[in-house]
């Protein structure tokens, strides 16, 4: 089963597009990342995804079913986490979990108390007291609670240290392994999903570049390097070319056939990203 | 949901808990006050020729002006106070939660948006509704005891009785409305202020004289009538024209005052007696007093339904939410 599938998704805003013609299918039990630039679109897709926007065009599906804003139940089996962790400020931590018990029919106390433990975030204290690293810990435990089937999280790693986004991304790691959980989130710093991602959507311009797993994308992307003048390989489809002196690099996809004349070189993920959004700049 | 809707709002429950028994305690030191006064000033004969000018009852009569005064303010703040506690606990109720995104929060849990807005609002409309169900008991003590029984007139009947707990709950799920509507919770305090005036006026205005089909009362002299005047005007036993009726009005009253002068002592009979041979008499329209109590029910009935209407309002408002 697919756990998250867009088809033809698109959501407007009163001046542009906010996301348009977006399809893409993560099946389940993936680690699946979502690259883009600043005000690319990552959070105008997870929030349709989440249920709390509504598409202008298309339709988005979670764990089967079409995603719609007042879904009677809500939503057990997801899992959410707002760019700004958006939380009652006035409330303590713990009365913050109370809240989660008491809006989720599901919901396992041990598994986001035991989160919080673990990195010391104090549950008497009020949310509006703790440092913006252990707010983010807070609306972390608030999803992890509902121990969920898909978790949305919209750049769950910013304004965490070094440490402690080491621990999320092991501890995130852990749930898919242990529970088969789907995991969706964005980020504008690749080099932070490449290690844990096994899936890959990277949005530019508020449209799907380029979508798959990981291991695909590397397979399928190759970089040419040749003399300026030497026409376009055939058989492949240039993304970007990037012109230095004399020579010039190309990174192509779908490369049919060795071409004569160029230097082929496996790209890294960071270099094909980058072709990507260059190209819907 | 009924604990994460109350620890949301506590704190500005307790704050209109604590403003309503504050007024309460208020009005019964003013009423206190003024028995105290008026029974001193009837013990002491204040009102005879003898001590009408006594130190005494100088200080007293002062002292009951006084309260009286304050008496006047506490009927204002009745007034106000039931769209006081509906913009304080409605506007914020959904206003507050786009404002600071929470919203974001509650309908990505496993509830959805129609219930928990149903619990909210229940919760609080509970709370702003409750205090007020105290204070009806206090005033209907209150009334009687500072002097203001002549409750049918609106002027009294705004006040007492069941309707400001229908007021409340209305002005209390407009501003809920509003504020899931504006998406600003000041806007929707200043929008609330403006439709519960209206809707209070319209009401008062143009529906609650047709509650029950209104009195007739006539005679020849201009009569008082037991409750809430609506309507004067003259009408003829013997079924001339309302043009005659006024024609021959007016006929009296040359002949009366304009010939033989204003100020004989005489006139106003002769007057009478003119009016009387031209077979007119005066025609009062009102809702007699019995009705209070009907009146109050059919009022507060009115603007409970409507709080109802604004509530399924609201729901659609936040279904079709397009955030």
């Amino acid at each position: 089963m697919l756990a998250l599938e867009a088809r033809d998704l698109g959501r407007r805003y009163p001046r542009k597009w906010g996301l348009r013609n977006c399809s893409f299918a993560i099946p389940e039990g993936k680690v699946a990342g979502l690259v883009g630039p600043n005000g690319a679109g990552k959070s105008t897709l997870l929030r349709l995804a989440a249920g709390i926007s509504r598409a202008t065009t298309g339709e988005v599906r979670v764990l089967g079913e079409a995603v719609r804003p007042n879904c009677p139940g809500g939503y057990p089996k997801v899992g959410y986490l707002d760019q700004e962790r958006p939380l009652y400020k006035h409330f303590r931590v713990e009365e913050l979990l109370k809240y989660g018990q008491h809006l989720n029919r599901q919901w396992y106390p041990d598994v986001a108390r035991r989160w919080l433990d673990e990195l010391h975030v104090p549950v008497a204290a009020r949310f509006r007291s703790l440092s913006i690293g252990q707010q983010a810990q807070v609306a972390l435990a608030l999803c992890l609670g509902k121990q969920p089937e898909l978790l949305l999280l919209d750049e769950p790693a910013a304004s965490l240290d070094p440490l402690a986004r080491r621990k999320l991304f092991g501890a995130l790691m852990d749930t898919v392994a242990d529970r088969g959980t789907t995991v969706f989130l964005s980020s504008h710093i690749l080099s932070e999903l490449e290690p844990v991602c096994d899936y890959l959507v990277i949005l530019s311009n508020s449209e799907v570049q380029l979508s798959g797993e990981t291991e695909r994308i590397l397979a399928n992307h190759r970089i040419l390097v040749g003399p300026r003048e030497q026409a376009a390989p055939e058989g492949g489809t240039v993304i970007a070319t990037a012109n230095a002196g004399r020579q010039t690099t190309l990174v192509v996809r779908d490369l049919a056939h060795r071409s004569v004349g160029w230097q082929e070189i496996e790209p890294t993920l960071e270099e094909i990203v980058l072709a990507y959004l260059e190209v819907g700049q | 949901m009924i604990w994460a809707a109350w620890r949301q709002q506590r704190l500005i429950i307790l704050v209109w808990v604590s403003a309503v028994a504050a007024l309460v305690g208020y009005m019964l030191v003013v009423a206190f006050a003024y028995q105290n006064d008026t029974h001193l000033l009837a013990t002491h004969h204040c009102g005879t020729a003898a001590k009408f000018v006594s130190h005494f009852c100088n200080v007293r009569r002062t002292s009951q002006a006084n309260d009286r005064s304050q008496i006047a303010h506490i009927v204002g703040a009745l007034y106000v106070l039931p769209l006081l506690g509906g913009a304080l606990l409605g506007a914020p109720l959904v206003a507050s939660e786009i404002d600071r995104k929470t919203n974001r929060l509650a309908w990505t849990q496993g509830v959805s948006r129609t219930r928990w807005l149903v619990w909210k609002w229940t919760v609080a409309a509970t709370a702003v509704a409750l205090p007020m169900a105290g204070l009806v008991v206090a005033v209907v003590w209150w009334r009687v005891a500072v002097g203001r029984a002549d409750v049918m007139m609106p002027a009294n009947f705004d006040f007492t009785g069941v309707v400001i707990i229908g007021y409340t709950l209305f002005s209390f799920a407009l501003g809920v409305a509003l504020g899931a509507l504006l998406r600003h919770t000041l806007l929707a305090v200043l929008g609330t202020a403006v439709g519960f005036g209206l809707f209070r006026w319209w009401v008062e205005v143009g529906l609650r004289p047709h509650f029950a089909a209104p009195l007739t009362v006539r005679s020849t002299v201009f009569p008082t009538v037991p409750g809430w005047f609506l309507s004067e005007g003259l009408v003829s036993l013997r079924g001339a024209s309302a043009t005659r009726v006024n024609e021959l009005y007016r006929h009296c009253s040359y002949l009366v005052y304009r010939r033989g002068g204003i100020t004989a002592p005489t006139q106003p009979m002769r007057f009478k007696a003119c009016l009387v041979a031209h077979h007119i008499e005066y025609a009062v329209v009102y809702q007699p007093f019995s009705r209070y109590w009907a009146f109050q029910g059919i009022e507060t009935a009115i603007f409970g339904v409507a709080a109802l209407l604004l509530l399924g309002a609201t729901v659609w408002i936040v279904r079709w939410w397009r955030a």
